[in-house]
């Protein structure tokens, strides 16, 4: 009877948390509204008829003036706008507080991410195989845990930016806010929601459990909810770096045009959201890997040597997955970069910092190599995989090809004598690589190759047992050839026709890639069914080089962030806000390289520290009291202290 | 291929492999020739969206 009541009473209490986080999502709105209409009130008020109207300096025809609804960008001056610790380049302070703040904001909108579909095959696996789905939950539990610890660190780094804002630039965070105010309160409310929401979520997992029932699908709901809120912040935040580089739904002047969503929807906001989302996935993916390569190698028992080798692999998986769009999202990117204004596209590629690009090539050709290398060294593991084994030189050969191929730049920094011997800036043959049309081949070869690897690996240790198997085997081998033939062959013409025709070779390369991704993992899939295993995968026999490549692919994700992240904020050259906010300050210079190569790694150093502290934590919390050791080793079962 | 297979008349594994192999290699290379073909041309009207 009371075990009945107390049930009775917990569905109570969780109705009443999910009605209060229900009227938590709502309050935002309501703020927002009241905001609104507060705004156009004052702008009604101040004219004695009419309010004065302002030309927006991105959107035309309909919807091209609005009613000015702020003060103008100011003026700013040095020193008075700008706060300074001694001599020190305030810009660089504030750099480093932006991009540790960003990463533990990637890391902990992205986990969530990932828990949600790991928790979702945990309950469609549990009614089949209970053992497996719980394998599953445990997983997303423990991924979550990380997350946690990580969600604190970056609430903190919040803080340590705003301070830096307001006491290093307080002149340009006055304007920003004039401009956002009326959704910077709805970004700190979604805060306390996505917080309350995160609490419940990690905290009610044990309570929510009852395997592959209702509240589990609660639970489910919640992830849901978390990850809706964690988009939505993200994209508000992509928001305000947007409009610092093609700012919308403000005059010439710099006034407030009375339409936050014109604000928002700048230019470059749809594609800087895709990119970004796409790039904190593989990143999350990256760094729950590292986290699992970590216990892996600390591991003291086979079994947990077992866990977290699988960990590791279905963390990269996630993390691969989403790997592979991303250069397309870059492209995409660009393009509307060159279509906004021309001139940045050309600072960025082939001007001023296109020598950074070349520094991004490197970083992602490591990225896939790596990837390459790791699910070579788990096919260690996997017995059946000896078959393939001789592929693997080929492979990398073509990979480290691409590599070469891809960042060979198209000038270089010469002293004259060196000019005159080489008779200009480009080299006569090794110059012919440093174009576009070689590096989109280099690239879409590297994609193509990286598929191929990973469909060896799916099958690696099966039998084919479906009767088509030597067609679809054909049918494969054709693909890839074809479509590996098709893009050399794009890249190759690329060099014989003008620019403007050129630019459109790349889409059909990028179509063979996409070609083979699709249509070859659902053949592939497609194959595999009803195949015969050749032996049990040996989970936990991986060697430990694949888990340092893990390492290295979450060092290299975290290298190209910062390294991306300089590009795009130095694009806006001397001004704040593009061509609104001028940056007065002695700092308005671009860095050189080495300068940017050197913060970038300080940055990477920092965040990694962090995150060492973050995975050690997770670690001790793990670690079992000596009573409960005592307890499992008797074979009573033991509460769970969390 | 071996007598067995002259004197039924049937072709033998290698032939049928060979002859799949071409037929897919060729359909697959107007696959992508069509690709080309479409996307060539809309992707520079794209690449040039505000001219």
């Amino acid at each position: 009877m009371s075990v009945i009541q107390g049930e009775k009473k917990k569905k109570v209490g969780v109705l009443l948390l999910l009605s209060m986080l229900g009227l938590l999502i709502l309050l935002p709105f309501a703020v927002t509204t009241t905001f609104a209409s507060g705004e156009e009130e004052a702008v009604a008020e101040e004219g004695d008829g009419e309010p004065k109207m302002g030309k927006d300096v991105f959107y035309k025809e309909e919807g091209q003036f609005g009613p000015i609804s702020s003060r103008p960008a100011p003026e700013l001056v040095y020193p008075d706008d700008y706060g300074t610790y001694g001599d020190y380049q305030s810009r660089t302070i504030l750099w480093i507080a932006n991009q540790q703040h960003l990463y533990f904001g990637s890391f902990v909108l992205a986990v969530p991410m990932f828990v949600w579909v790991m928790e979702l095959i945990g309950i469609l696996k549990y009614g089949k195989d209970p053992k497996e789905g719980k394998k599953f939950d445990d997983l997303a539990h423990e991924m979550m845990k990380i997350s946690l610890t990580a969600y604190s660190v970056t609430a903190i780094l919040g803080g340590i930016l705003i301070f830096t804002f307001l006491a290093l630039y307080p002149g340009f965070f006055g304007y920003l806010a004039s401009i956002f105010r009326p959704v910077m309160h709805l970004y700190a409310l979604l805060f306390i929601l996505e917080s309350g929401v995160l609490y419940v979520y990690y905290y009610g997992w044990d309570a929510f459990n009852d395997g592959n029932g209702d509240w589990k699908w609660t639970h489910l709901g919640l992830c849901t909810l978390l990850n809706a809120v964690g988009i939505v912040l993200m994209v508000m935040a992509n928001t305000w770096v947007s409009f610092m580089m093609s700012p919308a739904g403000v005059d010439e002047a710099g006034h407030f045009l009375g339409d936050i969503w014109k604000v928002m929807h700048n230019p470059l906001m749809v594609p800087i959201v895709i990119h970004r989302i796409l790039g904190n996935m593989s990143f999350g993916g990256g760094v729950v890997a590292a986290y699992a390569a970590f216990r892996f190698l600390s591991a003291t028992n086979q079994a947990e040597k077992a866990h977290y080798d699988w960990m590791s692999y279905i963390a990269s998986f996630m993390a691969v997955m989403f790997l592979i769009p991303l250069p397309f999202a870059g492209y995409w990117l660009m393009r509307e970069i060159y279509g906004y204004r021309q001139q940045m596209g050309i600072t960025l590629m082939g001007g001023l910092l296109a020598w950074v690009f070349i520094m991004q090539a490197t970083m992602i050709a490591t990225l896939f190599i790596t990837v390459n290398y790791y699910l070579m060294q788990a096919m260690g593991r996997i017995p059946g995989s000896e078959r393939y084994h001789g592929a693997f030189k080929f492979i990398l050969a073509i990979l480290v090809i691409s590599t070469i191929s891809w960042l060979t730049p198209h000038t270089l920094v010469m002293t004259p004598a060196e000019l005159k011997a080489m008779g200009g800036a480009q080299h006569p043959i090794v110059g012919n690589y440093g174009v576009m049309s070689a590096k989109n081949t280099a690239i879409n070869t590297m994609i193509t190759t990286t598929v191929a690897t990973f469909l060896i690996y799916q099958r690696s240790n099966f039998n084919l047992k479906v009767p088509w198997a030597w067609k679809g085997n054909i049918f494969l081998v054709c693909l890839f050839a074809l479509a590996e033939l098709n893009i050399l062959f794009l890249g190759i013409y690329g060099y014989f026709i003008p620019a403007n025709v050129r630019i459109g070779l790349s889409v059909p390369q990028v179509a063979s890639t996409l070609t083979c991704l699709f249509v070859g993992s659902t053949i592939n899939a497609k194959m595999l069914k009803g195949a015969e295993p050749i032996g049990e995968i040996r989970w936990g026999q991986m060697s430990r080089r694949g888990a340092y490549a893990l390492f290295m692919l979450a060092v290299a994700f975290t290298w190209t962030m910062a390294v991306m992240g300089y590009l795009r904020s130095s694009v806006r050259l001397h001004w704040h806000v593009n061509e609104i906010l001028r940056d007065n300050s002695p700092w308005a210079f671009t860095n050189p390289l080495g300068y940017a190569g050197n913060i970038n790694s300080l940055n990477v150093l920092l965040f990694w520290t962090m995150l060492l502290f973050v995975f050690w934590l997770a670690s001790l919390y793990a670690t079992k009291s000596p009573l409960a050791r005592e307890a499992e080793a008797r074979g009573e079962v033991v509460a769970a202290s969390h | 291929m071996s007598d067995n297979n002259e004197e039924t008349g049937k072709a033998g594994m290698g032939a049928k492999i060979v002859f799949a192999a071409i037929c897919t290699a060729a359909l697959t290379f107007y696959y992508f020739v069509a690709l080309n073909w479409v996307l060539m041309g809309p992707a520079q009207n794209l690449a040039y969206p505000y001219k």
